[in-house]
């Protein structure tokens, strides 16, 4: 019998598919399902009393609520997470914290190899003038990642420093942040990790050819492959720092063995490759954690 | 004598920063001015260094950080790294992001101390369902990314109707507030010591804080202040209370105007509030 409510809260540029996906299988598991994208959603303070309103419900009165937003949503995706974080009836698989840090693509290498996660040599600046001088330690080719950016976009490959100079003097003039990384010769694929709880499942990205990112979005393959225990070790202890259950970690070879490049608070589940695997796995783990709580009770 | 070496962490050498090191050093400290920007985060196997030609963050017992909130992307892993040095800085990993979105600091604010009621929501246009659930006049607040691009007293629910109507800009984020008429008290926080100062809400216009008067805090407003700002993860800045509603919460304070008003010297205070917890 199928038993518990769950809500997925949506970035307000949501993929349909993606969402048509997550409700397929969540009215599979569960008694209840509600769609509620983050523009349509009220948050009401009163008396130090908080509610998440959709259509005159609490969603704080759900079982589960799964949200799934963007750095395009910072302000109210901020707001949202503070007040899942604040309670503990309803079963959340991410936190605040891990979405300030993994929409920080800098932030996210530095909380990984504080913990001894291997990791691509990163930096983070302020001046170009510093910038400068620590881009040209770490060597060229390197990467500048802008702090926006996301889906590979804002990702610029440095093979010089005249080109380094012109770029750092045009991100200044747009007031943006950015992180500088080493590159790390190879092919155009990366490794995603995807985590449920405990459970890790591997996915390899191909970039099309002639493209260096290995992005989906950026006309990229993606296929499931055998996951080998250092992945599945990085993958799990990754998302256990960033404090979220749900999530994926995207990894690069190097010559030394796999590195962390990124951890992705909303992860796409890859339908056209993968169909449902991914939306069901996360569907499923989270009914489980429902589950196991209202046992605790 | 202690001693105590501090870093002023700033964005300039302004005349609060001036005033500030050279309060440390009759204190007894030795304080080191040094600008944001030649910062930089490096992370690598197993570790972060906080990078600087010649000064070395790690040397100093504490840091006086003195930013603008747009350095936020910069600040929070900076904080965050500080702190895991254990090097006192008077605010906490996490209040650059609380402070820098009016949204959150409302939510964190409402959980701890008396907050006027509000709602929080993206599109202006889901305002229609709650006119009839606030008492008026009620401040609407829009936000495009973090930036506020208005911020007006609505009297009545047809005005906040028609307001909401008109705007054709799309908002990331949106607050309805009821507006808690009455004389504000502007409290500069630093530790344990709570300054304020009087504006009078006269003829519905708020009087500026530079014709505002010195006002002794009862014990209920002054924990309040202290609450406010310690839950907005600092313990330097400002808290502005209303009829016992904490209205907003600031991580700067307006420095000069205070210590004309107040006759007391802010800077000096500073120093002795670190003197204290970094002694101990």
């Amino acid at each position: 019998m199928k038993k518990f409510s769950i809500a997925i809260i949506g970035s307000k540029h949501f993929k349909k598919s993606t969402i048509k996906s997550l409700k397929e299988e969540g009215l599979k598991k569960f008694k209840e399902f509600v769609f509620a994208p983050i523009n349509k959603i009220i948050i009401s303070n009163n008396k130090g009393k908080t509610e998440i309103l959709y259509r005159n419900q609490n969603l704080l009165e759900f079982d589960a609520v799964y949200p799934r937003l963007t750095s395009k949503d910072f302000a109210m995706a901020q707001v949202l997470l503070k007040a899942l974080d604040e309670q503990s009836k309803t079963y959340c698989p991410v936190s605040l914290f891990g979405y300030n840090v993994s929409n920080h693509k800098y932030y996210t290498i530095k909380e990984l190899a504080n913990e001894g996660i291997p990791i691509v040599v990163s930096t983070l600046f302020i001046s170009p003038e510093t910038a400068a001088e620590t881009i040209k330690e770490l060597g060229f080719p390197a990467v500048l990642k802008l702090l926006s950016g996301f889906a590979g976009k804002g990702v610029i490959l440095v093979r010089d420093e005249k080109q380094m100079q012109s770029i750092l003097d045009t991100v200044q003039m747009f007031d943006e942040f950015i992180s500088a990384q080493k590159f790390v010769e190879g092919t155009n694929s990366d490794i995603r990790c995807y985590v449920f709880g405990e459970k890790v499942v591997s996915v390899r990205r191909i970039g099309k050819q002639g493209e260096w990112r290995a992005n989906i979005s950026r006309g990229g393959i993606a296929k499931e492959i055998s996951l080998k225990s250092e992945m599945k070790k990085i993958a799990l202890d990754s998302a256990k720092v960033l404090k979220m259950e749900i999530c994926a970690v995207d990894l690069i070879e190097t010559k030394k063995g796999l590195a962390v490049i990124e951890v992705n608070f909303m992860p796409g589940p890859f339908k056209k490759f993968l169909g449902n695997k991914i939306t069901k796995e996360m569907i499923e783990f989270i009914y489980k954690k429902v589950d196991e709580m209202k046992k605790n009770k | 004598m202690v001693e105590l070496k501090i870093l002023i962490l700033s964005g300039k050498r302004s005349f609060v920063v001036k005033k500030i090191k050279k309060e440390f050093e009759l204190a007894g400290i030795e304080s080191t001015y040094l600008n944001i920007g030649k910062l930089n985060l490096l992370s690598r196997e197993n570790q972060t260094i906080v990078k600087n030609q010649g000064i070395e963050v790690s040397d100093f017992d504490a840091i006086f950080l003195k930013t603008s909130l747009k350095l936020t992307p910069f600040v929070e892993p900076l904080l965050d790294e500080i702190q895991k040095m254990g090097i006192f800085v008077q605010i906490k990993p996490g209040a650059y992001y609380l402070n820098a979105n009016d949204g959150l600091q409302e939510m964190v604010l409402s959980a701890k101390v008396r907050t006027p009621k509000a709602f929080i929501l993206a599109n202006p246009k889901k305002t229609r369902g709650l006119v009839k659930l606030l008492k008026y006049p009620v401040v609407f607040k829009t936000f495009v990314g973090l930036k506020k691009t208005q911020s007006i007293i609505v009297e009545s629910p047809r005005s906040l109707q028609s307001i909401a109507k008109s705007i054709k800009i799309e908002t990331d984020e949106v607050i309805l507030k009821e507006f808690i008429e009455g004389d504000l008290l502007e409290c500069a926080v630093i530790g344990e010591k709570v300054l304020c100062i009087k504006r009078k809400w006269k003829k519905n216009e708020l009087q500026n804080l530079e014709n505002g008067t010195i006002a002794k805090l009862g014990e209920n407003d002054r924990k309040t202040a202290i609450a406010a700002m310690n839950a907005c993860g600092s313990e330097i800045g400002t808290v502005k209370i209303c009829k016992g509603f904490v209205i907003d919460v600031s991580l700067d304070i307006k420095w000069n105007v205070f210590c004309k008003k107040t006759k007391k010297n802010l800077y000096r205070e500073v120093a002795e509030f670190y003197l204290k917890k970094v002694k101990n």
